[in-house]
């Protein structure tokens, strides 16, 4: 009996390194891959523009031709699911990690009042902000997390980051086009016409911490299709709520028309991301003051902010 | 209360502390309210169905052992079968025939001036009518003497660790078990932990994890291509294999760590080499049960052909029924019924049992495990539309495995389902009691690794296990 309690005692101990051990590895892992969630916590990017916000973000701008186009570098670091407070914590850590960030970029929809996640738990142990948000969020996994380092990583997000260990994850981009069914499909619920309080007074949060450290915010509604449109019974009164007082919002809603660029309702395909992204510099260009490689400044869509 | 919830760690504590400071009836004391506060957990008004149940067949079975002539003893035990399926029909099946009598009165023309009675489900409700059926079955028959202390009675009713989700305890094998007083041995610690870490694992890791798929593609089945479909059929046949033996091995732990032994109620079912295979090694008290009590009851393979064949598909199709009240599960008892009769007709050497591991097995071994597949979309779907839907789809939506989606939970299933397989295969060859009672400090590896799997891929957010619902 005292043989086994003394095997018992030992394998908690083994459990005990183990643990640590192999979340040092995970933690190595994740700063050598190429996915957003880790990269952006690296030094590796130094990105002068950073975009961020849900799937639609992650969808609909391409870095690489912002890049090509302005001759600076542009990070695209939207996040499937991503809630606001997460946009908002995410876009604090990148500026404080990189100070090269000029401008940043906020796909608007993140904030619109529908329940979205993503598993922070990964990069929960490098980050204040992002550990308060699970600690509100999910006080059990944050208190797990402290016992167990392992368990940080047990998330799909880790998942990822060895699936990008080799490839960098910024040209993932859909190659499907939409089609009847999915144009036809019925809403399952249709968007609350008015941000919440609390989403404004993060975002006006974030706005002077950006005011702070002299980057230049800026919100902007990537494509939708145009039958998703039945979804916002008040588009505009949402586009207006998020401006406030002094907030530029580029809303490129209707930008495009046709199908093939868009993978579905809500996100547009890697066709549509590159005519998209093209635009977006142009209008980055003309507004933020970078140069982009003809020199020509024009505006894809219209500047609620200037109206 | 469930076996995965931070309650059930804190009871499981006290309650180990408690039991071993006791001995002989206080134990037993101890245990009989220790069950009723597990079971009242969940919803304590149903504890009285419990009482009531625990009452009425020690009763029936004290009057049938204090009755010579059999005609009264028929009598009791009609009393005592009509009694306890009374309880289970009106609590389980009241509205599945009250709907079925609607729609039929609908069928005819007539529209029905009543409705379902929305009757809830007393959890654990088939299990603990089954054991106490068995019971009096076997007073009957006289296999068995009935056991005139009260207490050790409703102490076998109620034993918490299988009370909720099984085994189905045989009383012959149970109630001698309650006369000896236990103490803690290092061996039984060192096996019933190395059970219950195991069973956790499967749950944790491996049944819960898998779900999520599962439960997305069973949700959305039009947007899921073929490939989808057949992955989803394969993480769910493992899911619910990894749920409810998970479930079994936490409870036979627990039962092994406090002295006594309720049996195993699986082993291996994947690696079954026919259908009958198949049901010596799936929810064995089960089929056990169905076996002794009601296949062989109904003449067994004593009738010819067709009477066996006849048993067969009549006692699946119950089988099927005692899962719950829907046509889905008596399409999946009577499909399972139907395979046992086609390994009956066809060439005995086509599903002969082998040993060792060669080709030949294996082919078999697959194809039984795609048959198996097929019912547990069945078993799966919420309705039989649905299940001949996503049947159907595995013949017209396309297999390309780039519609797959979430691919990194399949990904993360895949993996998970290659290591499952290989530690079940394993297992087949190396039985872990033995391997553990050989040598007592591989504990230590098996407790580490066991804790930093749950850690590193279990999945929390699973909840309830599946066999609950039964």
């Amino acid at each position: 009996m005292k043989r086994v309690t003394c095997y018992l005692l030992l394998g908690l101990l083994l459990a005990f390194l183990q643990d640590r051990v192999a979340a040092k590895l995970c933690y190595l892992v994740s700063q050598q891959t190429h996915y957003r969630l880790f990269e952006i916590y690296g030094n590796g990017i130094a990105p002068e523009i950073l975009v961020v916000g849900n799937s639609r973000a992650m969808q609909s701008v391409n870095g690489r031709i912002i890049s090509n186009q302005l001759g600076v570098k542009a990070y695209n670091a939207g996040i499937n699911g991503a809630p606001p407070n997460f946009v908002c914590a995410l876009a604090k850590d990148a500026i404080d990690a990189h100070p090269s960030i000029k401008a940043l970029m906020i796909e608007a929809s993140c904030f619109w009042p529908i329940s979205a996640s993503v598993d922070i738990k990964p990069i929960a142990n490098q980050s204040t902000r992002m550990f308060d948000i699970l600690q509100q969020d999910d006080p059990l996994s944050a208190t797990f997390i402290k016992v167990s380092h392992l368990y940080a990583y047990n998330s799909e997000a880790f998942l990822r980051a060895l699936f990008f260990l080799r490839n960098s994850d910024q040209d993932s981009y859909s190659s499907g086009i939409i089609n009847a069914d999915i144009i036809n499909a019925p809403f399952v619920e249709r968007f609350a016409v008015d941000v919440p309080p609390v989403y404004c007074n993060m975002l006006e949060d974030l706005q002077s911490f950006a005011d702070l450290r002299g980057v230049r915010l800026i919100l902007f509604v990537a494509p939708y299709h145009r039958s998703a449109f039945e979804r916002f019974p008040d588009f505009n009164s949402l586009l207006l709520k998020l401006r406030g007082a002094r907030r530029e919002v580029w809303d490129f809603s209707k930008f495009f028309l046709e199908d093939e660029n868009f993978a579905d309702r809500l996100h547009l395909n890697g066709v549509g991301a590159r005519q998209f992204s093209i635009s977006l510099a142009e209008k980055i260009s003309a507004s933020l003051g970078f140069q982009n490689e003809s020199g020509v400044h024009s505006a894809g869509g219209s500047n609620i902010g200037s109206k | 209360m469930r076996f995965n919830e931070l309650p059930f760690f804190i009871y499981i504590a006290l309650f180990f502390v408690i039991y071993f400071q006791t001995k002989g009836r206080v134990r037993l004391f101890f245990i009989l309210l220790s069950s009723y506060f597990f079971y009242g957990w969940w919803d304590w008004r149903f504890l009285g169905v419990l009482w009531g149940s625990t009452a009425f067949n020690y009763l029936i079975a004290k009057n049938l052992a204090d009755t010579a002539e059999v005609k009264y003893r028929k009598r009791w035990l009609a009393v005592g079968v009509a009694g306890n399926l009374g309880l289970l029909g009106y609590f389980k099946y009241c509205d599945f025939f009250i709907s079925g009598a609607i729609q039929l009165l609908h069928f005819c023309g007539f529209s029905a001036s009543f409705g379902t009675l929305g009757v809830i489900l007393p959890i654990g409700i088939s299990f603990y009518t089954f054991m106490s059926l068995s019971y009096t079955f076997d007073i009957y028959r006289k296999v068995i003497e009935p056991e005139r202390d009260w207490l050790k009675f409703a102490v076998f009713v109620t034993y918490f660790p299988h009370l909720v989700a099984g085994p189905i305890l045989r009383p012959e094998h149970f109630l001698p078990q309650l006369t000896r007083d236990i103490k803690l041995t290092g061996a039984a610690l060192l096996e019933g932990i190395s059970w219950i870490l195991l069973g956790y694992v499967k749950k944790v890791v491996v049944a819960d994890s898998l779900a999520i798929y599962v439960d997305r593609v069973f949700t959305n089945t039009e947007f899921s291509g073929a490939a989808g479909l057949a992955i989803a059929t394969v993480f769910y046949a493992f899911q619910i294999y990894g749920d409810f033996s998970g479930y079994s091995d936490i409870a036979y732990g627990i039962a092994k760590i406090m002295g006594y032994d309720i049996g195993r109620n699986f082993r291996r079912p994947y690696l079954a080499q026919n259908f009958s295979d198949f049901w010596k090694r799936w929810h064995i008290s089960l089929s056990g049960w169905l076996r002794d009590y009601l296949y062989i009851g109904l003449g067994g393979n004593r009738g010819g052909q067709w009477k066996t064949m006849r048993n067969l598909l009549f006692t699946m199709l119950l089988g099927g029924l005692w899962h719950g009240a829907n046509w889905t599960f008596i399409a999946w008892g009577g499909l399972h019924g139907l395979l046992l009769i086609l390994q009956r007709i066809v060439p005995e050497s086509w599903f002969k049992e082998r040993d060792g591991f060669d080709v030949r097995r294996i082919l078999q071994t697959i194809t039984v495990f795609v048959a198996i597949c097929l019912g547990w979309i069945f078993f799966r779907a919420n309705s039989i539309d649905q299940a001949f839907a996503f049947i159907g789809k595995f013949f017209t939506a396309s297999w390309n495995l780039g519609l797959v989606q979430h691919k990194f939970l399949v990904a993360k299933g895949g993996i998970l389902l290659v290591g499952f397989i290989l530690f079940e295969i394993c297992s087949e060859r190396w039985r872990l009691r033995t391997v553990l009672l050989a040598r007592p400090y591989l504990i230590c590896p098996i407790l580490a690794g066991a804790l930093c799997l749950v850690a590193f891929a279990g999945s929390f957010d699973g909840g309830h296990f599946i066999y609950f619902q039964f």
